[in-house]
């Protein structure tokens, strides 16, 4: 019974959530395509369990080499839709499309901006978003205004795309307009496939979990959950 | 199907011994002649072509002209005229123009002393039946004018030159398959439009054939003949696009206009530059054509001109679109003297590709067209180098192994698969290695610490090495020890020990 009335209670504030959502963002469409990471643990730092197409998410990397552009990158890709083109604003001209071959990604799908400056990127940044031509922008954005960061939420919500965009980490101490702000730091391992915490540092709406630990699949390039040591398990090895 | 999405398909029509047929054509008389076109040098004069009679008599082409002398018999009529290359590409643009009914584009090869029409014969051999009898009835029009040819059809103009100049003249005329790759691997490398020295080289080292060139490795040819004979091969097969150059000259699509007075306010001038932009379009209008290049010279009153090229991805018609991209690239400007006039210039003009609306299907045509808008912005406005996409390149030298292509220029071939693991190669990579400090263990072995201005990394663990040793025949000998190494707080980092002088470098990380 009490189960009963905690799913009831939980589903009204799901409700109620949904609807406050849809009161502060006007611009919101009301029918919503959610797409999976393809890690059920990286979804479920997000509100809907996926990425919201419309949506707006930043990715805060710890310093360099912490693989928060990587992870963006990768996440990207498996959330695109088949057919479709995802435009990359590589402001630091460092992106290397051979290692994105290597991921599987088809780059003639691939159109590739390196921008002069970081006021040129924003341009193009926003310019794509309102374009509503790729499914996917991703962008390394260091500084963004409040004005320009409204902006560039009011553009991703207009159109059907996916915004995600590098910053770093001083990037915490300024108000957000992302719907998710993820933190990546890198994690001690010596397996040759990469480990990382991803981490919430601010949603809009309530996820699941706080953070995951993941790990790139070295031979199939994918995102997946590492394995966490089970408590009851482990209780009953003691027991 | 579009003329565009059709396979190209070239015509040559090679006219052998060409200065002597036309001396013949202009002066039929000569047929019964021994004639003999001589050309002149430093060394003296030397027979350049002859005709059949001559040729029966037994002159040679590069003997003497004083030797040619003695074969004439008696009762011939021994007739040298001088090379005239000028004249004889003349009567060549001539004969172009009267054989416009076979083709809309007909130019002459690329030479300096041409002996072949090139014709465009993509999507009107129905005209004729099939590509036989236009070829056929070709033949027949210009052997009525006592003209001797060869005429080959084929998918490019290298091919079609080449299997042209291997006909002979009982069999005067070869159409080739689309598909015929097989007539292109035995054809002589003489068929390549290559210099007389290459070819003499490449005999030298046992080729005789395409085939056998194709064989060969693209590096190594390039470091020993440069990039001219990779170019004629690629024309030969179609990987490097080749135009023909019509001999009519093509009709421009150009407004210039000056004023009195300069303009200095930002209304003025845009009603001004919108005022040519609109007399521009209205030239290309009705010949229903569109623009992938717009020229814009703005001329200043100090004598300065300003130049703006508007680049798109496909033929524009209209004219508010290209007024937007070029107020994108005229925000950029700061001039600082007052405008006196403009010249606007389409040069790479086009029917508009207008496609069909698909019924079913999800992936539109308006999402293509959306995204060529938005290409055409951002090139406008960041810099056609700006915008680009990425081919692989197999190269293995890692800041080679890809290319960007401006997304305003035309595709190019379809680029090698990638044979790495994900994992092989990092997401970023710097412009340049960035010289870094290392110590390690072993002399020859992987860092244990690499120290990078005021940063230490402390290596946990590696995987390598990767051994990278390639271009010394290029110039750029690169040799290198590829590690993949973790920090012991999880960083992921690309180094290498350049083994020339075993130094350490940082290139790319998992950022």
């Amino acid at each position: 019974m009490n189960d009963l009335h905690f799913n009831a209670s939980g589903s009204t504030v799901t409700q109620l959530q949904e609807r406050i959502r849809l009161l502060e963002r006007g611009t919101t469409r009301q029918e919503m395509t959610v797409r999976p990471t393809g890690c059920p643990g990286l979804d479920a730092l997000f509100p809907l369990r996926g990425i919201r197409q419309g949506s707006l998410v930043e990715w805060i990397d710890q310093g360099p080499s912490s693989g928060a552009g990587s992870l963006s990158l990768l996440t990207s890709f498996q959330v695109m839709p088949q057919q479709q083109s995802a435009v990359l604003i590589d402001t630091q001209h460092q992106t290397y499309p051979p290692a994105l071959a290597a991921w599987g990604v088809d780059l003639s799908r691939l159109v590739m901006v390196r921008p002069a400056t970081e006021h040129d990127a924003l341009w193009a940044c926003e310019e794509t978003l309102r374009c509503q031509a790729a499914a996917i922008v991703w962008a390394q954005i260091d500084h963004l205004s409040t004005t320009a960061a409204r902006r560039l939420r009011l553009a991703v919500e207009q159109s059907s795309g996916i915004c995600f965009l590098v910053r770093p980490a001083k990037a915490l101490r300024q108000p957000s307009w992302a719907e998710v702000r993820l933190q990546v730091s890198p994690l001690p391992g010596f397996d040759e496939s990469p480990t990382y915490r991803v981490s919430v540092a601010y949603c809009q709406g309530r996820s699941l979990r706080s953070s995951v630990d993941i790990k790139i699949d070295k031979h199939r390039g994918t995102i997946d959950e590492l394995a966490q040591p089970s408590v009851e398990d482990s209780l009953l090895l003691v027991s | 199907m579009s003329l565009l999405s059709l396979p190209s398909r070239i015509l040559c029509c090679w006219f052998p011994d060409w200065s002597v047929q036309r001396l013949m054509f202009q002066e039929p008389n000569l047929a019964r002649c021994l004639l003999v076109v001589i050309e002149s040098s430093n060394r003296g004069n030397f027979v350049y072509q002859c005709n059949d009679l001559a040729r029966r008599r037994g002159v040679q082409p590069g003997m003497p002209a004083s030797e040619a002398e003695t074969f004439a018999k008696p009762r011939d009529r021994y007739v040298a005229r001088p090379l005239k290359t000028n004249q004889d590409t003349a009567i060549l643009t001539e004969l172009a123009l009267r054989c416009e009914r076979y083709s809309f584009c007909i130019g002459l090869e690329e030479s300096e002393r041409p002996e072949c029409l090139l014709m465009d014969v993509t999507g009107i051999a129905h005209f004729f039946t099939d590509e036989e009898t236009l070829a056929a009835q070709l033949q027949q029009t210009l052997s009525s004018r006592s003209l001797e040819t060869r005429i080959a059809v084929a998918g490019t103009v290298g091919l079609a030159w080449g299997v042209a100049r291997c006909l002979e003249r009982r069999s005067p005329r070869l159409i080739l398959a689309e598909s015929d790759r097989e007539a292109l691997v035995r054809l002589p490398i003489q068929c390549l439009r290559i210099p007389l020295a290459t070819t003499t080289k490449l005999h030298r080292l046992g080729i005789q054939t395409i085939g056998q060139l194709l064989k060969l490795n693209r590096a190594s040819l390039w470091s020993r003949f440069g990039e001219d004979l990779l170019k004629r091969i690629d024309q030969l097969t179609g990987e490097r696009s080749e135009r023909i150059t019509p001999c009519r000259p093509l009709p421009r699509f150009r407004v210039k206009q000056s004023l009195e007075y300069g303009l200095t306010q930002p209304e003025a001038i845009e009603q001004f530059w919108l005022s040519i932009l609109q007399r521009v379009v209205a030239l290309l209008a009705p010949k229903r054509l569109g623009t992938r290049h717009l020229r814009c010279r703005f001329f200043m009153e100090d004598r300065t001109t300003h130049e703006i090229s508007v680049r798109l991805c496909s033929a524009e018609v209209g004219s508010s679109r290209l007024a937007d991209l070029l107020r994108l690239q005229l925000e950029r400007q700061h001039w600082t003297s007052p405008l006196t006039g403009i010249e606007m210039e389409a040069l790479e003009v086009a029917p508009p590709v207008r496609p069909q609306e698909e019924m079913f299907s999800g992936a539109s045509h308006e999402q293509h067209r959306r995204l060529a808008q938005l290409i055409d912005r951002l090139a406008n406005r960041l810099g056609t180098q700006s915008v680009t996409r990425a081919t692989l390149r197999a190269n293995p030298i890692p800041e080679l192994a890809f290319h960007l292509v401006p997304l305003t220029e035309q595709r190019s071939a379809s680029p090698p698969e990638s044979l790495v693991l994900p994992l092989d190669r990092p997401p970023a990579l710097f412009p340049t290695p960035r010289p870094v400090e290392a110590i390690a263990v072993h002399p020859d072995g992987p860092p244990t610490v690499l120290f990078w201005q005021s940063t230490r990394f402390e290596i946990a663990a590696h995987w390598g090495p990767e051994r990278i040793e390639f271009g010394w025949w290029l110039g750029t000998f690169v040799k290198r020890d590829y590690y993949r190494v973790t920090t012991s707080d999880g960083k992921r980092l690309w180094v290498f020990r350049r083994l020339q002088d075993d130094r350490w470098f940082w290139h790319g990380e998992w950022f």
